[in-house]
């Protein structure tokens, strides 16, 4: 009671007087204060101050103002309250709450931070709308005295309030009862009201959609044909599974599937159905496959009982074949590890790197090498799940411990895309015990997962956008929310882990894997096989045998030296020295090798850049420290080029496996020296044409210049045939590069690679070899699957591959020159052979030289190119102008040159350093774009040296001016890829403009491809032809249609009634007026009585024919729609005229003949019936009348004719067939006769 | 394909035409569209200065009442244009060239897809336009003389700022073949376009689109032009016809047919507005009154079966027995002028013919190909053409030297009148933009040395 005395005496110091309204809440504060702190002696006591100072700030809020009266009898009820014992230590809670207040009332919002030390950010909570559960929200006034009419005044004044706090009732968790559920017969669905319809229905789950149905109008897969089975005995035959299930349906595949490490049946299969017959039956793949699942689900095949599901793309299948793998690799390793564990340790270690386990002495090796799979591949892995599955035990039973509940490994990277919140360590301590904690404070969330490892918590939501916005709200609500003491700092990843790279799909993630495992497994293979190599050796060790194995092969090795220098080398020189190959190159058009000599060599280590773009993904990727590990250095072997493969072979290695192939030799870069790898920045322009010969002159390279050793000296698994087959790369490498060039390489290639492969021994894969040289690898992916079939048949190969110079080398060179007269063509082939032994070491000039080499083709084709615009520009002068002109160009923007080049190391495949438009159009824009340094401008200048500069003053006045032109009519500044021109139909005139051009007379086809009337119609025939040759069937309903919708127009509106009546009338009178009977009386009507209202056409722009005559309101068949008014003549006077008519050029004709002697000339005077065109189909006809003892012409409605239509007659005019003036019809109706005449 | 409204020539139909064509003016002069053209406050600048004021219809009586006041001076029987300048640069033939309302600058467009626009005082090279990727064969200044209209093989008309020489970027698109011919609207606003696509347009020029489409020709338009107050315009083709078209309702209101048909090359309206001059490919220059559809004078002696060439009018006063320089004569007074209309010819002349009487005033030689453009300075006594031979040649008149001309025989007797005083407007102009006897004119390209 003192203290809360003391709290108060301190409150009333420090407050202000306004302030002293607050002792109310003082007094009230008591039975709630203790309560929260009963509540927290759970926790620390100094974790209870935070919480209790809140409570009282809380309830400062929830004062009400008007409490300014009794004080002591409020301080009595405060120690009213209180004296139910307040514990001593709360003491300086009170006095900190109170001064907190009172610094509160100061600055409301200044921090009471200066007496609890915590972290900023708790001043940052939001003040909460309502107060705490437990803590009374007010207080209610039962009795009044001042209302209490039984007291005196003087009581009324002593008497205080009696109140009674509301809002401290004990939190109640249960949600209140459903309402809905007091309405009778709700949860029976009998609620609704009988006579009115109802959405007032009770659903206890959410609507299930049926499924849509797969009919006949669906798009997609289908439905499934195929159940995946497993459970049955792995070492049931195809047949029987096969025979059990074509009681379903007719089975169209049985796919068993086995262990691709073991060969093994993995007791899984895939049984597809088809629609067919059985019995007699039709029966649905479908179907089948539905009843295979239902009756067969469950059912047994000998002994085991099998599942059938429905897959309908084999993903089941798929996932279940996986892990069964995976089940079988798992436990194959374990038993490796167990039987093989001691004999790994004592092997001498070639290579330090390598752990893995070999397999079991007796391991079966196919030839495919197939079988050695499981080992390596398999160990990384394995190793993977273990983590996981860890962690996953570890929610599962999180009471256990708190050790395991810290995960050892982090658990960010295996987040992959999950929202996730993490509770950083630094805000919260990392505890095993906290996780039941955190996850009772966030049970108001959907968190999946609560996991943990030394960095901290984390909180995994459920990956979809609905977990995402939880693991907002979450954020929102729990950041820096109090954890007991601790404040949770969160971090909110609501896309999972940011460092997380997804796979952008599924098909290239398959893909990648393959690959992957496809390397993976040949990796182990090489690894393998020399496992066992030194377990061989370790066994027959003897050292004798093993000096003269080694000098065996040093010997070799020697005498294999002597030859290349000696003999071989010599012999070269002398066959591919250039003088000799003179008259070759002049016939063949080639510069002389001389001038390149000094701008470098060959280059000697381009292996890998010229297989590089055709090798299988990843291959390169991957350093094989060990490839070809314990093969003596055999030089020689990749010169073989036509090797008689049958030829007696030298072992190069005794323990090895004659039957094996050779391991594959893995890209050696990074087992190379350094020079080889600082030259290879070189490399990126290299040239196909090198590669022949780099081959021989690296070899010599090697041997001269660095100590023989057991690394490998092969760059890449494809030496051995880089000589053979040259061609085949430099084909390649073409058409990946030029692919404008395909079709020329085609046929030269297949000549090539055709005779070559024909020699090749089949001993492995012919028909993917044949695959190669036939299916030119176009796309990178047949090339990459070309390039692996090689590699495979070159491992096989490499064993049996013997080299034998002497015999073999003037054949080489033989055929080297052949090829070199088939490859004619190109320009770097025929001086490079030359080179190439002459200039062994100046690989860097080399370089230089190739890349010049594809510039100067690349010139050269821009050059053809050039020629081809200039060709197809009818004014030469004008690109004469461009093209000299360019050259000058070219050297005032020099200064351009290097801004887009990068110079860097690449270490895959040889890059282009600047990749060249092709589509670039080259003007000035366009060469500015493609010609970077002074290198690109020496050879633009070469390319351009045959044409004599033109003078065009100022150079960059002039550039500047094309390129504002340009920019003017294209609208774009910089390099363009489309030709700015003009527009549509343009023919350019001869001497420039129309005007200077002159007069001559154009013809009407002419006429017809540029006036835009004409070009509609035109259009519309065309479209109208194409339909009808598609189908006739088509057309004539749409005619019909377009009739019926005509005749529609034309019936319905008032009009038409107006007209029938006005037709009555007229009827009527002219049959009153002509009484006398006339022979054709009705004709006559007709004509009278329309010629009062005539219909309403005008003339205007025809495309048949100049003019035309069109319909201004909708006319009816039969109607009478103009007379053909003119001037009668005779037949004589009408062939004047004609004639005259021609004379003068009057385009059209107006004569129409009426009688034998009578003809209607309306040339000059004439109605405007006169510009009513021909049409073969026509819409109106013209009939000769008589009316009144003269004939008239008149043109009558042959059918429904729309308003705006053109109207057109039959001319009829005699057909003059084989006749030179026949008069073309441009009638474009569908069955057109051509012409008129 | 002739319209029916062929003219008439009975005598009795005469009238009542005509009176319907007076009926026409003065319906339009009512129509608010078209008022400008008649209203007074029309500055000046926007007139272009060959256009003197257009004399009443009972002009003739006044002239002759006119005349009989002053001392009549007799008509020179001869011009004497002699060359003054050649201008060189052009690479291909030269379509057309045009002197700028305000005789400062002369524009000339090319087949190389070039203009080029020359002092016309010195000659020199002011700017050369490039930006068209087709030969030009027609250029139009815009009254006041600041911008300039070419139409171009490309089929786009480009409208090009003198003063900077940079093209407007919005160029006019919608012909479907070589822009042909080009006529500025006095006034500015509009432009009229003739193109080998047949058809005519009108162009809002502030929009860059097209107004209205007049569906005139059946073979290309090869020449347009507005009357002096914007309401009229002609066209012709080379189907032979030529066509007067209400500017403001797209009517045609007249055709104009020759009995030979012959392909109509250019049609120009007379300064005055009454008359139209037309050439055509039978080696004729026809003076139309296109109100009664009539030819009035046929000018001839040129030979033109195959270019499309241009017509210029000019007017020129008798000279002082000393040999006086006109322009200073002119400045006089009252001086009485005689108009004359300037032709190319196919074989490289090009002729003056006096309006009235039909005679050959000069004959001007010093073109190699056949010359396509005449225009005539309206403030100063220059001509220039220039045609197939890629020159551009200035003649300047100066005073006959032997009087010895025969009046050629007249087609008839009616004094042609197209105007002859010049508005008091125009004549400050005059004097400041030209003083012809200033000094002799160099820095061009090449100084002529030629001789007529």
């Amino acid at each position: 009671m003192s203290h809360a005395g003391g709290g108060l005496e301190t409150l009333r110091r420090s407050a202000s007087p306004g302030t002293l309204k607050r002792k109310r809440d003082a007094r009230l504060s008591p039975s709630t204060t203790t309560k929260s702190i009963k509540l927290h002696n759970t926790l620390s006591s100094s974790t209870s101050r935070q919480p209790s100072s809140d409570r009282v700030d809380a309830n400062k809020q929830y004062r009400s103002p008007d409490s300014d009266e009794a004080h002591p009898s409020d301080s009595g009820d405060t120690s009213r309250g209180i004296d139910s014992s307040p514990p001593k230590q709360r003491s300086p809670t009170y006095a900190q709450s109170a001064s907190a207040m009172a610094t509160l009332n100061g600055a409301p919002h200044a921090s009471a931070s200066d007496r609890t030390p915590e972290p900023p950010m708790t001043q940052k909570e939001r003040p909460q709308m309502l107060p705490p559960p437990g803590k009374a929200k007010g207080y209610r006034v039962v009795w009044d005295p001042e209302l209490d009419g039984k007291l005196s005044k003087e009581e009324r004044k002593r008497a205080t309030l009696r109140k009674r706090d509301f809002g401290t009732e004990i939190y109640e968790p249960d949600p209140p009862p459903d309402p809905r559920l007091a309405i009778p017969g709700y949860m029976s669905g009998q609620c609704r009201a009988k006579d009115r319809p109802s959405k007032a229905i009770w659903r206890p789950a959410p609507y299930n959609l049926p499924l849509y149905k797969i009919d006949r109008y669906s798009v997609g897969p289908g439905e499934a044909q195929q159940v995946m089975v497993m459970g049955f005995d792995p070492f049931l035959p195809d047949a029987t599974l096969r025979l059990n299930f074509s009681t379903f349906g007719s089975v169209a595949s049985v796919q068993h599937k086995t262990d691709p490490d073991t060969g093994s049946f993995l007791g899984i299969a895939l049984v597809k159905f088809r629609d067919g017959y059985r019995d007699g039956i039709e029966c649905n793949a479908v179907e089948s496959a539905k009843r295979a699942e239902n009756e067969f689900n469950g059912s047994r095949i000998g002994l085991h009982t099998i599942r059938v599901e429905v897959d309908r793309e084999g993903r089941k299948f798929k996932r279940h074949v996986e892990s069964a793998l995976r089940k079988a690799r798992d436990e194959r390793a374990k038993q490796r590890k167990a039987s093989i564990a001691p004999a790994t340790v004592s092997d001498e270690v070639v290579r330090p790197t390598n752990d893995s386990p070999a397999p079991p002495l007796n391991a079966p090796k196919g030839p495919s090498g197939k079988l050695s799979k499981p080992l390596g591949s398999t160990a990384p892995a394995v190793k993977p799940p273990e983590g996981p599955r860890g962690t996953a035990a570890a929610p599962s039973n999180p009471r256990s411990s708190s050790g395991p509940l810290i995960e050892v490994d982090l658990v960010l990277p295996k987040l992959k895309r999950k929202p996730y919140i993490h509770i950083p360590h630094a805000s919260v301590p990392v505890l095993g015990t906290t996780i039941p904690h955190l996850k009772k404070r966030l049970k108001a969330y959907d968190w999946r997962e609560v996991r943990l490892d030394k960095t901290g918590y984390y909180v995994i939501f459920e990956d979809s956008k609905r977990g995402e916005d939880e693991t907002e709200r979450c954020y929102n609500e729990c950041n820096m929310a109090a954890l007991f003491t601790y404040k949770m700092g969160m971090e909110c990843q609501k896309y999972g882990n940011p460092d997380y790279e997804r796979s952008p799909s599924p098909e290239r993630v398959m893909v990648e894997k393959q690959n992957r495992e496809h390397f993976e497994r040949l990796k182990l293979e090489d690894e393998l096989d020399l496992e066992i190599e030194k377990k061989n050796r370790a066994a027959n060790l003897d050292p004798v045998q093993g000096a003269l194995e080694q000098l065996r092969i040093e010997l070799r090795e020697r005498i294999m030296g002597d030859i290349k220098t000696r003999i071989a080398i010599p012999i070269f020189h002398d066959t591919l020295d250039p003088a000799k190959h003179l008259s070759k190159r002049r016939k063949l058009g080639l510069p002389d090798p001389s001038d390149n000599d000094n701008k470098g060599t060959s280059l000697l280590f381009n292996k890998a850049g010229d297989t590089s773009p055709h090798t299988p993904r990843g291959r390169h990727g991957y350093p094989l420290p060990h490839a070809k590990p314990l093969r003596p250095h055999d030089p020689n072997n990749r010169r073989d080029r036509r090797v008689d493969y049958e030829r007696e072979r030298i072992p190069a290695n005794a323990f090895v496996d004659e039957r094996r192939r050779r391991p594959a030799p893995g890209p050696s870069r990074h087992a190379r020296g350094l020079h080889f790898r600082l030259q290879q920045m070189f490399d990126e322009e290299e040239n196909s044409d090198d590669e022949g010969r780099t081959s021989l002159t690296r070899d010599t390279e090697d041997q001269e210049s660095r100590p023989l050793s057991r690394t490998s000296r092969n760059s890449t698994p494809f030496d051995n045939e880089s000589v053979t087959e040259t061609p085949k790369h430099k084909r390649r490498k073409v058409t990946d590069w030029e692919e404008d060039e395909k079709e020329i390489f085609d046929g030269l290639q297949k000549q090539l690679l055709g005779h070559l492969l024909h020699k090749e021994p089949e001993d492995l894969a012919t028909r993917e070899l044949e695959l190669v040289v036939n299916t030119l690898p176009r796309s990178s992916k047949y090339a990459s699957r070309a390039k692996t079939e090689l590699f495979i048949r070159q491992r096989s190969k490499a064993d049996d591959d013997l080299f034998n110079v002497k015999s073999e080398k003037n054949d080489y060179v033989a055929s080297f020159i052949d090829d070199v007269e088939m490859a004619g063509r190109d320009q770097e082939r025929t001086p490079a052979p030359g080179i190439d032994v002459k200039a062994v070491r100046e690989k860097a000039k080399k370089k230089r030289k190739t890349k010049k080499q594809i510039l100067e083709e690349q010139e050269a084709l821009q050059a053809g190119a050039r020629e081809a615009k200039a060709a197809s520009k009818p004014i030469a002068q004008e690109t004469v102008t461009q093209i000299e002109v360019k050259e000058l160009e070219l050297e005032a923007v020099e200064e351009l040159a290097h801004a887009d080049v990068t110079w860097a190391v690449t270490h895959d495949k040889p890059r282009r350093t600047v990749e060249d438009d092709r589509h670039l159009v080259l003007d000035v824009d366009g060469w500015q774009d493609i010609i970077k340094d002074n290198e690109d401008l020496a050879f633009a200048r070469r390319a351009l040296a045959e044409d004599a500069a033109y003078d065009i003053g100022d150079v960059k006045l002039w550039a500047w001016k094309q390129k504002e032109i340009k920019a003017l009519n294209s609208g774009a500044l910089g390099p363009v890829r489309s030709e700015t021109g003009i527009d549509g139909y343009y023919v350019a005139n001869s001497t420039g403009s129309a005007r200077t051009e002159g007069f001559k007379k154009i013809l009407n086809e002419e006429k017809s491809k540029y006036l835009p009337h004409r070009i509609k119609v035109q259009k519309a025939r065309e479209e109208l032809q194409a339909r009808l040759a598609a189908n006739p069937d088509a057309v004539v309903e749409t005619v019909k249609i377009t009739a019926a919708e005509k005749m529609a127009s034309t019936a319905t509106s008032r009009s038409n009634r107006v007209n029938n009546r006005r037709l009555v009338n007229d009827i009527n009178l002219q049959k009153q007026n002509m009484a006398t009977v006339n022979s054709d009386a009705d004709v006559a009507i007709r004509f009278n009585q329309l010629k009062k209202r005539r219909k309403l056409v005008k003339f205007d722009r025809s495309a048949i024919h100049g003019w035309g005559l069109y319909a201004e309101e909708n006319i009816a068949q039969n109607d009478m729609i103009i007379e053909y008014v003119g001037e009668k003549v005779r037949q004589k006077v009408a062939d004047l005229r004609e004639v005259r008519y021609e004379k003068q050029g009057v385009g059209s004709s107006y004569l129409f003949r009426m009688m034998d002697d009578e003809i209607v000339d309306a040339t000059k005077k004439g109605g405007i019936a006169r510009f009513i065109n021909h049409s073969c189909n026509p819409n109106c006809t013209a009939k000769i009348i008589k009316v009144e003892g003269t004939p008239r012409i008149v043109i009558y409605g042959l059918k429904d004719i729309g308003k705006n239509d053109e109207l057109t007659y039959d001319y009829k005019f005699e057909r003059e067939y084989g006749s030179t003036d026949r008069i073309p019809c441009l009638c474009g109706s569908a069955n057109c006769k051509g012409f008129l005449n | 394909m002739s319209i029916s409204t062929s003219p008439r020539r009975s005598p009795k139909r005469k009238r009542s035409e005509s009176e319907d064509a007076h009926n026409y003016d003065t319906s339009t002069e009512g129509s608010a569209a078209l008022q400008y053209a008649y209203d007074e406050e029309m500055p000046s600048e926007l007139r272009t200065p060959p256009q003197e004021q257009e004399q009443d219809q009972d002009s003739e009586e006044q002239d002759s009442a006119a005349a009989a006041k002053k001392p009549k001076l007799e008509r020179p029987k001869q011009l004497n244009y002699t060359p003054h300048m050649t201008l060189r640069g052009h690479k291909r033939g030269i379509s057309a060239v045009k002197y700028s309302p305000d005789g400062k600058w002369l524009a000339s467009c090319s087949a190389d897809a070039t203009i080029k626009i020359w002092s016309a005082r010195t000659g020199a090279l002011a700017h050369t336009l490039e930006g068209h990727l087709a030969g030009i064969s027609t250029i139009a200044w815009s009254p006041d003389s600041l911008i300039l209209a070419s139409g171009s093989d490309d089929k786009l008309i480009r409208l090009w700022n003198v003063s900077t020489g940079k093209p407007l970027p919005q160029p006019l698109v919608g012909h479907a073949n070589y822009i042909y011919s080009l006529a500025f609207s006095p006034k500015g606003n509009m432009i009229v376009s003739g193109s080998y696509d047949e058809a005519v347009f009108l162009w809002d020029v502030r929009t860059a689109r097209v107004m209205r489409s007049l569906p005139a020709h059946s073979d290309p338009v090869s020449g347009v032009d507005f009357v002096r107050d914007g309401t009229l315009i002609a066209s012709c083709s080379t189907d032979g016809l030529i066509r007067i078209w209400d500017t403001g309702t797209g009517q045609c209101l007249k055709t104009l047919v020759h009995e030979d048909n012959a392909p109509v090359t250019s049609v120009r309206f007379s300064p005055n507005g009454r008359y139209v001059l037309a050439c055509t490919l039978d080696s004729c220059v026809r003076l139309w009154d296109y109100v009664d559809g009539r030819v009035v004078k046929t000018y001839q002696g040129h030979r033109n079966e195959k270019y499309s060439i241009n017509t210029a009018f000019g007017v020129y006063s008798a000279i002082g027995e000393e040999g006086v320089d006109m322009a200073e004569e002119e400045e006089e007074g009252d001086v009485e002028k005689w108009a004359f209309a300037v032709g190319g010819s196919d074989d490289g002349r090009v002729l003056v013919w006096d309006v009235s009487s039909k005679e050959v005033l000069q004959e001007l030689q010093g073109h190699d190909g056949a010359v396509l453009g005449v225009d005539i300075s309206g403030v100063s006594q220059l001509m220039a053409t220039c045609g197939l031979d890629k020159t551009i040649k200035i003649w300047k008149r100066r005073p006959v030297v032997s009087a010895a001309a025969t009046n050629g025989a007249h087609e008839d007797e009616t004094e042609i009148t197209l105007a002859v005083r010049l508005p008091s407007a125009t004549r400050p102009a005059q004097e400041d933009g030209l003083s012809t006897n200033a000094t002799p004119v160099v820095g061009t390209p090449v100084a002529s040395t030629e001789e007529g």
